[in-house]
């Protein structure tokens, strides 16, 4: 998830939370968001319980290793990091061409989505202070395919580069380079010279007007995928009482697997959910279901279903399950209306179970749905 | 303009006596890009998915220009890095040019000018 699919996701739950009405029961959460059965995004976040303000998100191997050291120099365990990196894109892949990327065996899908994540926090008290050290990984066993519609827009993109090399070709040809050329060619300048002049000539044409014009008609291309998706991620914590690695004891592990199924407006998508905390946990928890999504630009209907049943029958969890309709519909550019009725599922200590609520949503993002 | 990059290069090509040569662009990291080419100020129609021929068959292109473009767009969501090979075959071995670059921004162009002497 982006800073700014998170940022709306919070925004989500607390226009929900603000706007909700009429709502029957008190004992609800808010209503579930399209995203709820969705694979974390960075699972060491997710079983942490935190979303950190800053992650570092490093382009090269030399960025992951300049993150460490700056952050060892601060003491000999960091407190507050959060680390999230894809290693295959760490580093320069110039044997792979976007038409060789349009489908992918299960290597070739997990190598290129997968993702690692490292968080710390304090989650103690000034009197028995604990930093919690998080793990999380994250990848598509199966990741679709490119829709035919971005393949044709992407190879139209290739064509729309081309001419404006050849316009630019021309253009720096005509401002002196031709003449330049022939200079270099007879061996009347050096190949440094040439390039200087060279560069001088490039700058010119690229800020010129007729140039601009042509780049505009190289626009943005979002590659979309469809087809099956098979996600698994999985996340465990650790924590270290007073900083020391003598104490250190494991906390909490979370296992998802979210088989997807996504053409044209329909997506379908399936949830199993494995929540565990080490020691004395009445929360320990088995989550399935699914839900089946229709969305368009300007509205969407889904339904959801999850089931939860508990890991050991000491658990103070009850079986029991959230069936929820969900309408959505835009009333302006970035703001949506949501309304969910069902019911949820039995809470600990509640009795309340139904769903009633009215929202209103805004989104930033060009992506309604992550 | 504003997150674009370029790389600006000049090689020398040695080729055969009276022989075309072939030239062929490979664009990596999943970026997408499209290649423009002129052989001594004239315009030559690049082939998209495979080589390209420079030159007719018993043209002599000892002392001949040859300038590339190649403009890349950051399509990628998961990488700002480009890069690119150029390959060319005829002459008197076949030599590959690579190069990479990254963009400054999402949605960044890189341009990769290259201007290969014929000798």
């Amino acid at each position: 998830m982006t800073r700014h699919q998170t940022l709306v996701t919070g925004m989500l739950a607390a226009a929900t939370l603000v706007l909700a009405a009429p709502r029957v029961g008190s004992g609800q959460t808010t209503a579930p968001t399209l995203g709820s059965l969705r694979t974390p995004p960075s699972p060491a976040f997710t079983v942490l319980g935190i979303e950190p303000s800053a992650v570092e998100r490093p382009a090269t191997p030399s960025d992951v290793a300049m993150s460490f050291v700056n952050k060892i120099r601060q003491g000999t365990f960091p407190k507050d990091y959060a680390f999230e990196a894809s290693p295959y894109w760490l580093v320069s892949q110039p044997n792979l061409s976007w038409n060789s990327d349009a489908t992918r065996n299960v290597a070739e899908s997990v190598a290129r989505t997968m993702s690692l994540s490292i968080a710390t926090a304090e989650t103690g008290t000034t009197v028995a202070p604990v930093t919690s050290l998080a793990l999380g990984v994250r990848t598509l066993l199966s990741s679709g395919h490119m829709t035919a519609s971005t393949q044709r827009a992407l190879a139209a993109l290739e064509q729309t580069l081309s001419q404006t090399g050849d316009v630019f070709l021309r253009m720096v040809g005509e401002a002196g380079l031709d003449a330049l050329d022939k200079r270099l060619a007879s061996g009347e300048i050096t190949s440094a010279d040439y390039e200087a002049r060279k560069q001088e000539l490039t700058a010119i044409v690229l800020e010129s007007d007729e140039y601009r014009e042509a780049m505009h008609r190289a626009e943005d291309v979002a590659a979309k995928r469809e087809g099956f998706f098979f996600e698994v991620a999985a996340g465990f914590v650790w924590d270290f009482a007073e900083a020391s690695w003598e104490s250190r004891a494991f906390r909490q592990r979370g296992v998802w697997a979210t088989p997807s199924y996504e053409f044209g407006a329909w997506s379908l998508v399936g949830v199993l959910r494995y929540l565990d905390e080490a020691g004395a946990s009445d929360e320990d928890a088995l989550d399935w279901g699914g839900r089946a999504l229709y969305s368009t630009a300007d509205y969407a209907l889904s339904l959801e279903f999850v089931q939860r049943s508990p890991i050991e029958p000491a658990d103070a969890v009850t079986r029991s399950h959230r069936f929820v309709g969900i309408a959505e519909y835009r009333v302006s550019r970035a703001s949506w209306v949501i309304a969910s009725f069902g019911k949820d599922r039995q809470k600990t200590g509640a009795r309340e179970t139904l769903i009633a609520q009215l929202g209103l949503a805004f989104s930033f993002s060009k992506k309604r749905y992550f | 303009m504003d997150g674009d990059v370029l790389v600006s290069d000049t090689n020398f090509y040695p080729v055969q006596p009276n022989t075309p040569i072939f030239f062929e662009t490979r664009i990596g990291n999943g970026q997408v890009g499209g290649t423009a080419l002129r052989l001594n100020g004239s315009s030559i129609p690049v082939n998209p998915t495979g080589p390209t021929k420079i030159g007719q068959d018993g043209q002599d292109l000892r002392r001949s220009v040859l300038q590339c473009i190649t403009t890349v767009k950051d399509i990628s969501p998961t990488t700002n890095h480009t890069s690119v090979e150029h390959e060319i075959t005829g002459g008197l071995k076949a030599e590959v040019f690579p190069y990479a670059i990254q963009v400054k921004k999402d949605k960044g162009i890189a341009r990769y000018f290259i201007t290969y002497v014929l000798s």
